[in-house]
């Protein structure tokens, strides 16, 4: 266990996948390589269409790598199964996305509960304790219809965060907010990140380079400049 | 409750235009098919009723029956023993091409310086488990009924009397003209006449109907007599072919009708549902991303349609078979006014509505929920690049 403890998170070689997101336009990512360490907080910056939320899925197992190796947290995941991929998500990964993607009919509180493993691991009082920790106590009954961006991106956070997972996957989640609401939510992160935790958070913009461990630069699916290294190490401490 | 069920509940309940379009499209199906299998069951009934009305289409006679003298005098010169539409009644089989099994005595006779046919009928015999209903009219001993040509002859009115063979008989009926030979009938109960005709213990014929309802291009005749042939070698018969024709006919139009409305309701039904399942579950694709994404498995995605459509079924199927009946009642009587009576709710439909709409419903989902297992998350959720 110890041994697992002192291995990177992430270990990724050679990682591609290939799609077609619009007819005769091949998108994706292509030989990527990547090294994670526990308690990294790891901003992906690239444009549109660069291949940053290709990586994000499947680095939480939504789509498969064509080609490479991808290992987190001692799993190999390019060999795992559906199920098992579901596992791994239920256990091991929050989703923190850019449209929130809260369940429309379920309450603040029941969407967060929603991010709990099945099995009753964890009790379903954390749910509560987040919601508090993130200052959603008095809408912990709302729909999600009422909610304001800010609110809702810190539900979509606390539905991230409830199972602890050692991984957080954030997929834009300050794009759709104000300075003031995405400061908050980089912040939680951060908090999330101190405690142990490791955020690989894909970006167009710069706000969340303050708190990077790790910076890199996705062009055309490829590395900005081709490493498995970080092209900028400029680490917040 | 589980978070499966509640969260079906919780987004039936969201997509209130959608789950009530699927409630009201089982609720359809379940209140028309409740509605047609009690109106079909009451068009038979009042079908076998109008056609039995039509008469007897099938006549038993002594096999030694000269088939010129019967067309010529329209009855039976010979006779069987009365015993023997008991013995037709208990042979094998009998009611799977003979019903209405009703002993009849006819003879030409002279009433009141009239020549009239006398008619001696007997109790009709049915087969096991249905109501002993007379065809036409039962005739009560010492009592007659007058077609309306003889009774305008002879003078006689209800409640009057007539002598028959030194008996006397009250006149209970006068029947309305009918415009065929029954107009110049006496009709008397058949011990009446065997007595009146010095035959006791005789009869010359059984009046029956054939029950294979076969059509006139389907030959029932040849079947009828092999029948006959086993179960009484001592008769022969004779089929009315138009009329036992416009019978089958009626019988087969109605049995079309519920054979094309059951189908075409199922069809119309399970296409409803599944077009919008499958809008329920395109409107829910970033959900079933989402799910996808919190480690939700195939199978409880898959439940979450599934599950939805198997509730909606039973409400379907418990409001379609509340509405269909309260139709059925509403309006049965109006359409099928002579067996009206006999049109009730039939509580042993519950059971297969509760238990087959749901799967039904299912059944009809189950595409759009494959459509929600296969799904890519990755498409659905990813902001761009």
């Amino acid at each position: 266990m110890d041994d697992a403890m002192n291995l990177p998170l992430i270990e990724a070689s050679g990682l591609t996948r290939n799609y077609a997101s619009k007819p005769g336009v091949v998108a994706g990512v292509t030989d990527l390589s990547l090294r994670v360490e526990r308690g990294e907080f790891v901003v992906i910056q690239g444009a549109s269409g660069s291949g940053k939320s290709t990586l994000l899925m499947m680095l939480g197992a939504l789509l498969r790598a064509e080609r490479g190796t991808l290992r987190i947290d001692g799993v190999e995941l390019t060999r795992l199964s559906a199920v098992e991929r579901s596992g791994y998500r239920a256990r091991s990964v929050g989703f923190v996305f850019q449209l929130f993607h809260l369940v429309p009919y379920l309450s603040v509180h029941r969407n967060v509960l929603s991010g709990l493993p099945p099995g009753g691991a964890i009790e379903l009082s954390e749910a509560d304790r987040w919601i508090d920790a993130l200052g959603l106590t008095e809408r912990r009954d709302a729909n999600p219809a009422t909610l304001s961006a800010g609110e809702r991106q810190r539900v979509a956070l606390a539905r991230a965060l409830v199972k602890r997972p050692p991984l957080i996957l954030a997929d834009e989640p300050t794009g759709n907010l104000d300075p003031d609401n995405a400061a908050r939510v980089l912040e939680h992160l951060d908090h999330y990140r101190r405690s142990g935790g490791t955020v690989v958070l894909v970006t167009h913009g710069s706000e969340a380079n303050r708190y990077a461990t790790q910076r890199l630069r996705l062009e055309a699916g490829r590395w900005a400049v081709p490493s498995a290294f970080p092209l900028f190490n400029d680490s917040a401490s | 409750m589980n978070l499966t069920l509640q969260n079906i509940l919780r987004e039936g309940w969201y997509s209130r235009l959608n789950s009530a379009l699927m409630l009201v499209a089982l609720t359809g199906a379940v209140t028309l098919l409740t509605a047609v299998h009690l109106l079909t069951a009451a068009a038979e009934r009042e079908t076998r009723r109008v056609v039995r009305d039509m008469g007897f289409n099938l006549r038993i006679l002594p096999k030694d029956t000269d088939p010129e003298r019967f067309f010529l005098e329209g009855y039976s010169e010979n006779t069987l023993p009365a015993d023997t539409v008991t013995r037709l009644a208990a042979g094998a089989g009998t009611f799977i091409t003979f019903n209405h099994l009703t002993p009849v005595l006819e003879r030409r006779i002279r009433l009141g310086g009239h020549e009239c046919l006398l008619t001696g009928l007997g109790d009709t015999v049915v087969g096991p488990g249905e109501k002993k209903q007379p065809m036409g009219f039962r005739i009560a001993p010492g009592t007659a009924q007058l077609g309306s040509i003889l009774a305008e002859r002879l003078g006689v009115k209800v409640g009057g009397t007539v002598e028959v063979a030194g008996r006397t008989l009250s006149v209970e009926r006068v029947l309305l003209e009918a415009g065929t030979d029954e107009d110049v009938r006496l009709y008397t109960a058949l011990s009446d006449a065997q007595i009146a005709l010095g035959l006791p213990g005789r009869i010359s014929e059984i009046k029956a109907i054939d029950c294979l309802c076969l059509t006139a291009d389907q030959d029932p005749l040849p079947k009828i007599r092999e029948a006959l042939s086993q179960l009484l070698p001592e008769a022969r018969v004779i089929q009315m072919r138009a009329l036992a024709d416009a019978r089958a006919k009626q019988r087969q139009a109605s049995e079309r009708v519920s054979a094309f409305a059951v189908p075409m309701t199922l069809l119309v039904a399970a296409v409803w549902v599944l077009v919008l399942a499958v809008l329920n579950v395109r409107q829910r694709r970033v959900e079933i991303g989402l799910w996808r994404a919190l480690g939700t498995g195939s199978s409880r995605i898959a439940a979450l349609f599934l599950g939805k459509a198997v509730l909606l079924g039973g409400l379907g199927g418990a409001l379609g078979w509340t509405i269909g009946t309260l139709v059925a009642l509403r309006w049965g009587p109006d359409l099928f006014p002579v067996t009206a009576a006999s049109l009730k709710m039939d509580p042993t439909l519950i059971g297969p509505a509760l238990t087959w709409t749901p799967l039904f419903a299912a059944a009809s989902s189950f595409l759009p929920a494959m459509m929600a297992v296969s799904q890519d998350p990755a498409e659905t959720l990813r902001a761009d690049g």
